[in-house]
């Protein structure tokens, strides 16, 4: 039995027939997989059945907290859902924030799965261990703050709720749910929600957490706070979060417009973005729990006399989004733009990503106004606000939009080669661009079996320039030892599969604990001090190597349940605009090349990169399956049966 | 005669909850907010948050000493 550290049960609720159970949760399951992500991948694998559609009734949804959620442990607020990706159609993790895990944890379950299909629109209120489904017909059709606010409205004290809006319950693919109105639940699997009637949970917990040795938990947790409290970056963080880099990347040529052709002017972008846009619109921070560098913001929009909130979980994105992708040259329509998309509950980084294509599309005549059902896909205010409504309402060209990259372009029917032009691993477009920085960031993208996503996050090789030493002293934190680093770097560079292949190790450990990987927070924690923490919390005894084996167990299921779906190193590609050159508005153009600038990467190139990390991971290297060996190895036997035979 | 008092300022508060987390573990050996003897809630709509002393609170500053974000000080008073 889990008594400390771990809530110790799982919640299982079936919205078919109405009935909920506790179930405890394995010690073995902890042991193998430590929690939050590591075992949702493991419960994805088992309640999964081979071919389930992303949004049928059968298709489960697993939440999960992090071990270190509800805890003083700094920053560790992540908590996760799991389904099939109805856009990408790989199984696929969401990473979210807020109040969310700490009140799972509190209210006494580590995981919560949702079986079937509730009938009518109905909500979960949870309060400790009393679940009642109840009648969410005055919450159907209303935005994600209106339906949030309500709800937090029926409940006395804090309390937490995943909410989705009216895109999800359209079920579009590129439906999203929100955490308090501010975090997202990382990008699509909303409409998996929608799909099954379920507009919104409230959840409060009032039972807590237990450690097994308190004095110890606490020591460790003073010096990360006080590491985090004399960080001279802190104060600037909690300013303006991300938009403190936005000089620095609009220089380095970050941010890419023109359907990921040409690199945006950068006086240009200081004159309609610059960071007093930003401060101008910003009222106040919102932290999760426990958080000591907090960079969400309330921001004010005041427009034709009435003000109104708007909650910005990346204080970047509307910028990025709306401003480059979209061209929209005016911050404020940007921001309102972005809170449109959150109310609405849209994924705005697929949606900005798929509408720079088409607009290109239209205006190169490869696609016509017939294609686009008389939308002329200006890059206007107005054009965009009324995009994002319909594609939230599956409407015309907004039935388009909804699919997301695979289901849209299968729907626009396009040329071969105009369709390798699309901008997207697996149906996900990657956030950073590799012919900018090629590294654990962007190419963890093409590896990342759910899409490209950021996995191995916290800024690694985001930032250019960095020597060989700063990332053997980085990795060294990490847990990785001499020897592994004798494998991974020269004098003057790395092997970037493999470095990606064990920095994804330690990316999955922060998600199996909970703790945030933004940069301001992941660089406060070490191996030692994870493991510090889980045993002191837990009262399970681990080590560096154990935790890091635990991380690649949990890696190699989750590469299991999609391999098992049909993924394998076909999907893993470099998209084809990577290998096309990058223009800067002076005309000079950017080449993909190594991290370090020495060379320009080829196709064959990057192949090779994908043999070393397959080989790293111990995975079978024409196909990208994990080898029967490495999944024995592991402990993994059936489900090396599952992908090998008997 | 001096005494000390504590004062919210909760214009500066971020809703970490780590002054609810400490006080619980301090006094019931356990992280919950619910059992702290300050009370932190967030008006989702305006986007603001509020914070009190149960009638329990000792005044013992702890809370204070792990504000990270000058929301709760002690102030003096005669």
């Amino acid at each position: 039995m889990l008594e400390y550290g771990y809530a110790g049960a799982v919640l299982h609720i079936d919205l078919t027939t109405g009935k909920t159970s506790r179930e405890e949760l394995s010690p073995s399951l902890a042991k193998d997989f430590i929690g939050g992500w590591g075992i949702n991948a493991a419960l994805a694998y088992d309640l999964i059945k081979q071919g389930t559609p992303a949004l049928s009734p059968e298709m489960p949804v697993i939440l999960g907290a992090g071990v270190l959620n509800g805890t003083l442990a700094p920053s560790s607020p992540k908590s996760f859902l799991t389904t099939r990706d109805p856009a990408a159609g790989t199984i696929s993790t969401a990473v979210g924030s807020g109040y969310f895990g700490a009140m799972m944890k509190w209210a006494g379950f580590d995981h919560i799965v949702l079986h079937g299909k509730a009938e009518r629109p109905v909500y979960l209120k949870i309060v400790d261990d009393h679940v009642e489904i109840k009648d969410a017909s005055q919450l159907w059709g209303r935005d994600i703050n209106a339906a949030t606010d309500a709800l937090r409205s029926t409940v006395k004290g804090n309390s937490s709720v995943l909410c989705i809006g009216p895109a999800a319950e359209n079920q579009a693919k590129i439906g999203m749910a929100l955490i308090d109105k501010c975090s997202t639940m990382g990008r699509s699997n909303g409409g998996n929600l929608g799909s099954k009637n379920l507009k919104a949970i409230l959840i409060q917990g009032n039972k807590g957490v237990k450690l097994h040795k308190e004095k110890k938990f606490l020591e460790v947790v003073d010096r990360l706070k006080d590491s985090a409290l004399k960080d001279p970056l802190r104060d600037k963080w909690m300013e303006s979060g991300l938009f403190f880099v936005f000089s620095t990347w609009l220089k380095a040529g970050f941010f890419i417009h023109e359907n990921q052709t040409r690199i945006y002017p950068v006086e240009k972008g200081e004159k309609i973005f610059g960071m007093q846009h930003f401060l101008k619109t910003r009222e106040s921070l919102v932290g999760c729990p426990s958080c000591l560098t907090p960079d969400k913001y309330v921001c004010r929009i005041v427009k034709d006399g009435v003000s109104r909130s708007c909650f910005l979980s990346t204080s970047l994105d509307p910028v990025i989004l709306f401003g480059f992708k979209c061209g929209i040259e005016d911050f404020g329509q940007a921001l309102e733009l972005h809170d449109t998309a959150n109310r609405l509950g849209l994924d705005e980084l697929t949606f900005g990503v798929m509408f720079d294509f088409c607009h290109d599309l239209l205006k190169r005549g490869i696609i016509t106004v017939k294609d686009t059902q008389g939308e002329e896909l200006k890059k206007d205010f107005a054009t965009i606000k009324h995009l994002l409504e319909i594609t939230a309402q599956r409407k015309g060209f907004g039935e388009v939009m909804a699919e997301g990259w695979i289901g849209a372009l299968k729907k626009l029917n396009l040329p071969k080669e105009v369709e390798d032009e699309a901008y997207h691993i697996k149906g996900t477009e990657p956030d950073f661009d590799a012919r900018v920085s090629l590294g654990v960031e962007t190419f963890g993208a093409v590896t990342n079996p759910r899409g490209a996503h950021d996995m191995p996050v916290g800024g690694l090789t985001i930032a250019k320039g960095r020597n060989v030493d700063f990332f053997k002293k980085v990795t060294a934190r990490m847990g990785f030892s001499p020897a592994l680093q004798e494998r991974i770097f020269t004098d003057t560079g790395f092997d970037l599969g493999k470095l990606t292949a064990n920095y994804e190790n330690w990316g999955i450990l922060l998600n199996c604990l909970g703790i945030c990987f933004r940069m301001q927070s992941s660089r406060l924690y070490d191996m030692q001090s994870c493991v510090d923490l889980y045993s002191s919390a837990t009262g399970i005894e681990t080590s560096g190597e154990a935790l890091t084996r635990a991380c690649d167990r949990s890696f190699n299921i989750y590469r299991a349940a999609n391999v098992r779906e049909g993924f394998g190193r076909k999907d893993d590609r470099f998209p084809d605009r990577w290998f096309q050159p990058l223009k800067k508005e002076d005309g000079s153009e950017v080449r993909l090349q190594d991290y370090f600038g020495t060379k320009v990467i080829t196709r064959e190139d990057a192949e090779k990169i994908l043999d070393s990390y397959y080989e790293e991971k111990g995975w079978d290297v024409p196909s990208g399956k994990p080898s029967r060996a490495k999944l024995e190895e592991l402990g993994l036997n059936k489900v090396a049966r599952d992908l090998w035979g008997k | 005669m001096t005494d000390t008092k504590i004062e919210i300022r909760p214009r500066k508060c971020a809703g970490c909850l780590r002054c609810q987390m400490v006080c619980s573990m301090n006094y019931q050996g356990v992280f919950s907010v619910a059992d702290a003897w300050i009370q932190v809630d967030f008006d989702s709509a305006e986007g603001k948050y509020s914070a009190f002393f149960t009638p329990e609170c000792t005044n013992c500053g702890l809370c204070v000493e792990n504000c990270a974000f000058g929301c709760l000080v002690y102030t003096e008073e005669k």
